[in-house]
């Protein structure tokens, strides 16, 4: 209960850290961001309409109250998931259109990161158990490759070369053009033929990642002393190898998961946009491009939001798979 | 009945530059017999009890020489063969009982996945089993269902310890298992295995640098120094009249010696490089008695009454008793 | 119970001992140089940083002649084509070379100042002070830095390659604080350290004489690894457009050429050039990485190598 509760502290230390900075970024940069906004707007050298301002500064919530007051009022807001309008997507509201492309990233990043995780835990765990053997190297140099790679970069040669050329795989977007989200089966599996690609890039592009770590640890685990005795007690190989190396060798890549979760993340953001995925990463760029403040912030939020909630949910499954954190439950 | 012959085994480490851990060595272990081995750390005593069972780890290697265990020669054995013979034959225990128990499983998974990768058992068999080991070493049969971090130091040694006898071994090979406990503890575990002797037969070599609870313990001890066997005697009578300056000096450094008013000494000196080709008698630079030709001719291990020695000078002295029957 | 006398072990070297500086490095050295993996990334690494110096020589054109027929694919006159504004991609990537490493180990350094900072004070110190370092440390290892970065880097006022710098470094050095402080926190009750502590040095020279040196290889390992995220970090910015889309460098090139439809015109060596060299200058970091690895952990080393 008590590492529970920790974890729990943490998370939410964790989110008041980015609100606290999603608040202070705008308000510490040189210059009040709507007047740069207008100025953007109207060209520059041209006077700044007082009126139009104000508008802006009420669009993005900012007002000449004192900071504190600012700071408690925007706390109020985001609690509330009250993010303001959007700007590009007027009068639609920031939490209108993060909600529209949250269910996308969740199922396309979250399922391939889940995904990448697990084949390369598994694939390290072979690459070790057949150490400097010729599947160890092989697996081994290509992911120091595959690690270095941008995801985007991958994912538009992968569109050129299987979407474009052999065009197996549809170029953009989640679905065909012209359908609309239904639960039928044939849209399922346009979604799942749309997704594939994107997902197949994230996959091997963070899988390196998860295989060498893994590969690590599992080298270190096959030094321990209960590992020899295994080995003495004349357990099977297999056993020996998912008992008693890979079941220990696994914990710190879970905690491994923390630190790299947000990497993959943003590398999955980068992948949208190439697809022109209609999940958070594509209307973040979107915001970007378009400069729409109040959209980007509020999808910042969510994504660290959605991001210590994964992290949240690894810690909670470390507590099932290491009996020595299990114990504080008692 | 010899259960355990090692004839001639050498153990290096590395390939460029090696470490000759063990030099040559032979030793018998009679069915039933308690063998203790022993000498300061680095003479090999560890290397020498994990080549035995096969466990040498890289880089690590056994150069030559054979082990044979119950008629199998287990040096010219593949692994796959070997596994089945593997704790039903030999089993061990290890230096330290903290980290030879898997984190992760209950001990009771630990007893069981042996017994059912060995042979066809009913859960109830496991169990029962696994009873009467834990009463063996006297810990409570709730351990069963705990997990390693659970348990003291000293448990988790006894538990791994009771893990050795799961199968009946024939041998068991203990390094340093009283080390990292204090002296409590360390006196039980000896107490637990003489009393388990009384119940079941299995030959044991006990490795600890600790030749005082090694001689309340074994039949026989083996001494090694530098990687070499350097004398072996029963363990009555080398207490009396050890032979080997060096096993002398181990005698002297026990607390015990101080009583009888002799004062406690070390031995001077350090062990040689085992990197290099020995040359004369390795102990010689650390020898209160040595002469010149200790310096060029390298002693071999001649038989001393019942006992065996390595030592140019103090083998020639006048044989003790009548008994000249060489082991 | 324990002869203590008779316990000294072969090699005759059983406490750590502080090592010379030149020492530590003559022995990275080689290690790295007798590891093939960390052999191979030091060969490809001395290949870009020779490029990156030299790109604007061997560079068949000027990046500012844009004389050329536009968008057209590799040829022999251009080996990977032109831009849409008629620039040569060949001679854009040999001088793009510069600054694209430039970043990355300007990241490399900013970060691993920054987590040498965090992570040797907490690492150090004990009580509040560590708590505090730690729970920033931790908090910054789970925020997602690119989301923060787009954030940052849209209402930072004006586009340019050092403020991209400053800001991925800003973000990335938290993995090295925590591998560094754990490392600190385990040399500071070694023996060789409270020695000098007892013979009265001072903190700084402690940490400057005696823990320093004992860990220069994780510190050049987090180096590294940073600057591999700084890398991909700034092109993944630069792609978004959010770096300075006039200078020349591989994440400016790969942004231009989405913009301009590359791969659908056929230009694929526009985009697969810059990206190929990203992940070979990249793979060659994490290679040598594989080495330090080795050296901070010689359960890695392999019995054949």
């Amino acid at each position: 209960m008590r590492y529970f509760a920790r974890r729990f502290t943490f998370l939410i230390g964790t989110l008041w850290v980015a609100i606290t900075l999603n608040f202070l970024i705008p308000r510490l940069m040189p210059g009040n961001p709507a007047s740069v906004m207008m100025a953007k707007f109207m060209g520059r050298g041209q006077p700044i309409n007082p009126a139009a301002l104000h508008a802006i500064e009420v669009m993005l919530g900012i007002s000449h109250a004192s900071l504190m007051s600012q700071y408690w009022q925007y706390l109020g807001q985001v609690v509330r998931f009250n993010f303001g309008l959007s700007y590009t997507q007027f009068p639609y509201s920031v939490r209108y259109v993060i909600g529209q492309a949250l269910p996308w990233t969740l199922g396309l990043v979250g399922l391939s990161t889940i995904l990448s995780f697990i084949i390369g835990t598994g694939l390290g765990i072979l690459a070790a158990w057949r150490r400097n053997k010729m599947t160890d190297t092989i697996v081994t140099s290509l992911s120091a490759f595959t690690n270095a790679f941008p995801y985007f970069w991958f994912a538009l040669v992968a569109v050129y070369f299987l979407s474009f050329i052999h065009n197996w795989f549809p170029l953009t977007g989640a679905y065909a053009i012209g359908t609309s989200p239904t639960f039928s089966i044939g849209f399922i599996l346009d979604v799942i033929h749309h997704g594939f690609l994107p997902a197949l890039t994230i996959v091997i592009s963070s899988m390196g990642g998860w295989l060498l770590g893994m590969r690590n640890n599992m080298i270190n685990t096959l030094g321990e002393d209960y590992v020899l005795l295994a080995t003495a007690k004349g357990l099977k190989n297999r056993w020996v190898a998912g008992m008693y190396v890979a079941r220990n060798a696994i914990l710190p890549n879970i905690t491994g998961f923390a630190m790299a979760l947000g990497f993959v993340v943003a590398g999955s953001l980068l992948t949208e946009v190439v697809f022109a995925y209609p999940g958070i990463g594509y209307a973040l760029y979107n915001a970007v491009i378009n400069e729409d403040y109040p959209l980007m912030q509020g999808i910042f939020l969510i994504i660290v939001l959605c991001v210590i909630v994964a992290n949240f949910a690894a810690d909670l499954l470390y507590v099932l798979v290491d009996p020595r954190v299990r114990r504080g439950r008692a | 009945m010899t259960l355990v012959a090692v004839q001639d085994l050498s153990v290096d480490y590395g390939r460029l530059k090696p470490v000759r851990a063990v030099r040559d060595v032979s030793l018998t272990i009679a069915e039933n017999e308690f063998v203790g081995l022993v000498g300061e750390s680095g003479c090999g005593k560890s290397t020498l009890g994990f080549a035995i069972a096969r466990l040498e780890r890289p880089p690590a290697r056994i150069v030559s020489g054979r082990v044979v265990i119950d008629d199998l020669d287990w040096t010219n054995t593949d692994a796959k063969t070997l596994r089945p013979h593997r704790w039903q034959d030999v089993s061990v225990v290890l230096q330290s009982g903290m980290n030879a128990l898997n984190p992760v499983m209950t001990i009771g998974s630990q007893f069981r996945d042996v017994m059912v990768q060995h042979a066809s058992v009913s859960p109830d068999e496991v169990l029962q089993r696994s009873y009467e080991v834990l009463d063996m070493v006297n810990v409570s049969r709730q351990v069963i269902g705990r997990y390693p971090h659970e348990l003291s130091g000293g448990m988790k040694q006894r538990v791994v310890i009771a893990m050795s006898m799961l199968l009946r071994p024939r041998l068991i090979i203990m390094d340093e298992p009283t080390t990292a406990l204090d002296m409590v503890v360390q006196r039980q575990i000896l107490e637990n295995l003489k009393r388990i002797r009384e119940q079941q037969s299995f030959s044991l070599l006990f490795i600890s640098h600790d030749l005082g609870l090694v001689l309340e313990l074994v039949d026989r001890v083996v001494v090694m120094y530098a990687g070499q066997v350097v004398e072996v005697q029963d363990a009555e009578s080398l207490l009396d009249s050890p032979i080997h300056p060096y096993t002398r000096a181990l005698l002297r450094s026990l607390p015990d010696a101080q009583r009888d008013g002799g004062t406690f000494e070390g031995i001077p000196g350090t062990p040689p490089d085992l990197r290099e080709e020995l040359r004369g008698c390795a102990f010689a630079p650390r020898c209160p008695l040595v002469q010149a030709k200790c310096q060029t001719t390298s002693p071999p291990l001649v038989a001393v009454g019942t006992a065996q020695v390595r030592c140019l000078v103090t083998s020639q002295e006048v044989p003790r008793g009548s008994d000249h029957t060489v082991r | 119970m324990n002869t203590t006398t008779v316990q000294v072990s072969t090699n005759g070297s059983v406490t750590p001992t502080r090592p010379a500086w030149a020492e530590v490095w003559l022995m990275i050295i080689k290690t790295l140089w007798r590891n093939r993996k960390s052999r191979v990334g030091l060969i490809l690494l001395a290949v870009f940083v020779f490029v990156a110096c030299t790109g604007h020589l061997l560079a068949p054109y000027s990046v500012n002649d844009s004389s050329f027929a536009t968008s057209a694919g590799p040829s022999a006159r251009h080996w990977l084509g032109t831009t849409q504004a008629g620039q040569d991609v060949f001679s854009e990537l040999l001088v793009g070379t510069a600054s694209s490493i430039i970043t990355s180990f300007s990241v490399g350094a900013i970060a691993t100042i920054l987590a040498m900072l965090i992570g040797i004070t907490s690492g150090y110190v004990t009580g509040w002070l560590d708590d505090v370092l730690s729970f920033i440390t931790n908090v910054f290892l789970v925020m997602p830095g690119l989301p923060l970065l787009i954030v940052l880097a849209s209402y930072a006022p004006g586009k340019n390659l050092v403020l991209i710098i400053f800001i991925v470094g800003f973000t990335s050095w938290p993995w090295g604080a925590r591998v560094l402080r754990s490392q600190v926190s385990t040399l500071r009750t070694r023996d060789f350290v409270i020695a000098a502590r007892l013979a009265g040095d001072s903190s700084t020279r402690i940490l400057v004489r005696e823990i320093l040196p004992n860990m220069l290889s994780l510190v050049i390992a987090g180096f590294l690894g940073s600057a591999l995220f700084g890398l991909l970090t700034a092109v993944g910015l630069e792609f978004l457009g959010l770096g300075d889309p006039s200078q020349v460098s591989w994440g400016s090139m790969l942004y231009w050429a989405q913009n301009a439809g590359a791969l659908m015109n056929g230009q694929w060596g526009w985009i697969l050039a810059p990206g190929l060299c990203i992940a070979i200058f990249g793979m060659s970091l994490v290679l040598i990485n594989f080495g330090f690895d080795e050296i901070s952990n010689p359960r890695l080393r392999g019995d054949n190598e």
